[in-house]
């Protein structure tokens, strides 16, 4: 009984050796690296077609489909401009830029282009005094030192919203051989209807087209600085500079929310009943309508959704994405 | 002037009662936090955002003691603050974390908080 299974295993293992074995047709045994001794299945790919060195193996009918001529998957040696600064594993956050490769690094532009965090893109502009103001963005991810244009922030500051966003990419776009910076805010400018900065930003991309920046520069580094200041105001959480406050009467009190991550204002002279706080959302949220920047808006003493319309606080449509939020006035 | 010129007091009282009430409903909560609720959703900071930010619950005490005096109700509602004064900054600590409401929702500092809350608004149903 002991003889026939020793029989009965050797015959089991050399049908999977075999089975491990692509080249059995050709009547060539490959010296097979192994940790099992043949005892697992060790193809660690699920794919149909995987690569043994310069073989193209098909998986399911156990048949060689082609031989590769050159392996491309491990080219940085060759320092091929379109395969360097790339990374080997998908970027996590991939689905958020659909239009760029999950393994690039930096949009491609190590050279200008920094990632210190992993994040989504963000602009970073230095002034002088290691000043610097960094814009929150997913659209780019760039450095700039603008100092030669005489530019101090006095301080540093991360600041959001589509107004410094634009301004940040008209600065940028000075420094930015590439033009990517011109055309992302080319972009904005068109979608907000502002059809002659489009064809400025526009024109800009082009290698002499910045000179017809040289008005709109001052004004831009004005909305940033005001950014700034409002920054100052209500604390480093919440909308500075960005699309609530500049909706809200100037006379409203101005204040950083009880949780620190975000802004409250309110109507002095109806604080309980009027007021409207901007809260910049948990990403471990298991709600949805809470992992991004939500606004809470109570009119009359009443909470109100996206349309003014009455709504239970803790309700869904109470918490208003915060770029769709409309003030409505009485 | 503790009440703004237009504010509305009697508003003002429903909307701290109804920010406590909510407070107190921990079985809600559990639903609210987590994404399971039918309707509703909340969190910890939202919870506490509609207290102390849109109704500014400290500002309410003040104004009921120069209304009412000191009484029993005021007497919870200084209680009530105060605990949630001591525990709030731990709480959005553990927020930010994940599965931090969960964690929130089990720790006895605000399940007390909840029973307090519960206190309240027996005694202001009277």
């Amino acid at each position: 009984m002991r003889k026939l299974l020793l029989i009965l295993v050797i015959l089991l293992s050399f049908v999977i050796v075999n089975a491990q074995n692509p080249f059995v047709e050709y009547g060539y045994t490959p010296k097979i690296a192994t940790l099992s001794q043949g005892q697992y299945n060790e193809f660690f790919d699920n794919d149909t077609l995987v690569q043994i060195g310069s073989v193209l193996f098909n998986t399911n009918s156990k048949q060689i489909v082609a031989f590769v001529e050159t392996d491309t998957l491990y080219s940085e040696a060759t320092l091929e401009p379109d395969i360097v600064s790339r990374w080997i594993s998908p970027d996590p956050l991939a689905s958020e830029r659909p239009s760029w490769s999950p393994y690039n690094f930096c949009s491609n532009n190590p050279i200008i282009r920094i990632d210190p965090d992993g994040m989504l893109d963000d602009i970073v502009i230095t002034g002088e005094n290691n000043s610097s103001v960094t814009l929150k963005t997913d659209m780019i991810d760039v450095k700039v030192n603008a100092s030669s244009l005489g530019v101090n922030f006095g301080g540093n500051y991360t600041l959001q919203g589509e107004d410094v966003l634009s301004a940040g990419l008209d600065i940028v776009g000075v420094f930015d051989p590439t033009g990517i910076a011109d055309g992302v805010a080319a972009k904005i400018a068109w979608d907000n209807g502002d059809y002659w900065g489009a064809t400025i930003s526009g024109v800009s991309v082009l290698p002499a087209g910045d000179i017809l920046k040289v008005g709109k520069i001052g004004k831009d580094v004005k909305t940033i600085n005001n950014a700034i200041d409002a920054f100052k105001q209500i604390g480093p959480a919440g909308d500075a500079g960005a699309t609530v406050t500049k909706q809200l009467p100037n006379s409203w009190i101005k204040k950083t929310s009880d949780n620190k991550q975000g802004t409250k204002f309110l109507d002095p002279q109806n604080p309980s009943g009027n007021n409207v706080r901007v809260q910049n959302g948990n990403p471990n949220s298991p709600n949805p309508a809470q992992q991004k920047p939500y606004v809470k808006q109570t009119q009359n003493g009443k909470t109100v959704d996206v349309n003014g319309k009455q709504v239970d606080p803790k309700t869904k449509e109470a918490h208003i994405p915060k770029q769709d939020f409309k003030y409505k006035k009485d | 002037m503790i009440l703004g010129s237009n504010e509305d007091a009697l508003i003002w009282k429903n909307n701290i009662f109804n920010a406590i009430k909510d407070l107190a409903d921990i079985e809600t909560q559990k639903l609210a936090w987590s994404g399971k609720h039918s309707i509703y959703i909340s969190s910890f900071s939202e919870i506490l955002g509609v207290l102390y930010d849109d109704f500014d619950i400290e500002r309410y005490i003040v104004y009921y003691k120069s209304i009412f005096q000191s009484n029993n109700l005021h007497t919870l509602l200084c209680q009530l603050n105060e605990m949630i004064k001591e525990y709030k900054e731990t709480g959005y600590g553990i927020e930010q974390k994940a599965q931090g409401n969960e964690i929130i929702l089990k720790d006895p500092k605000w399940i007390e908080i909840t029973e307090k809350a519960k206190e309240i608004i027996s005694q202001w149903n009277k």
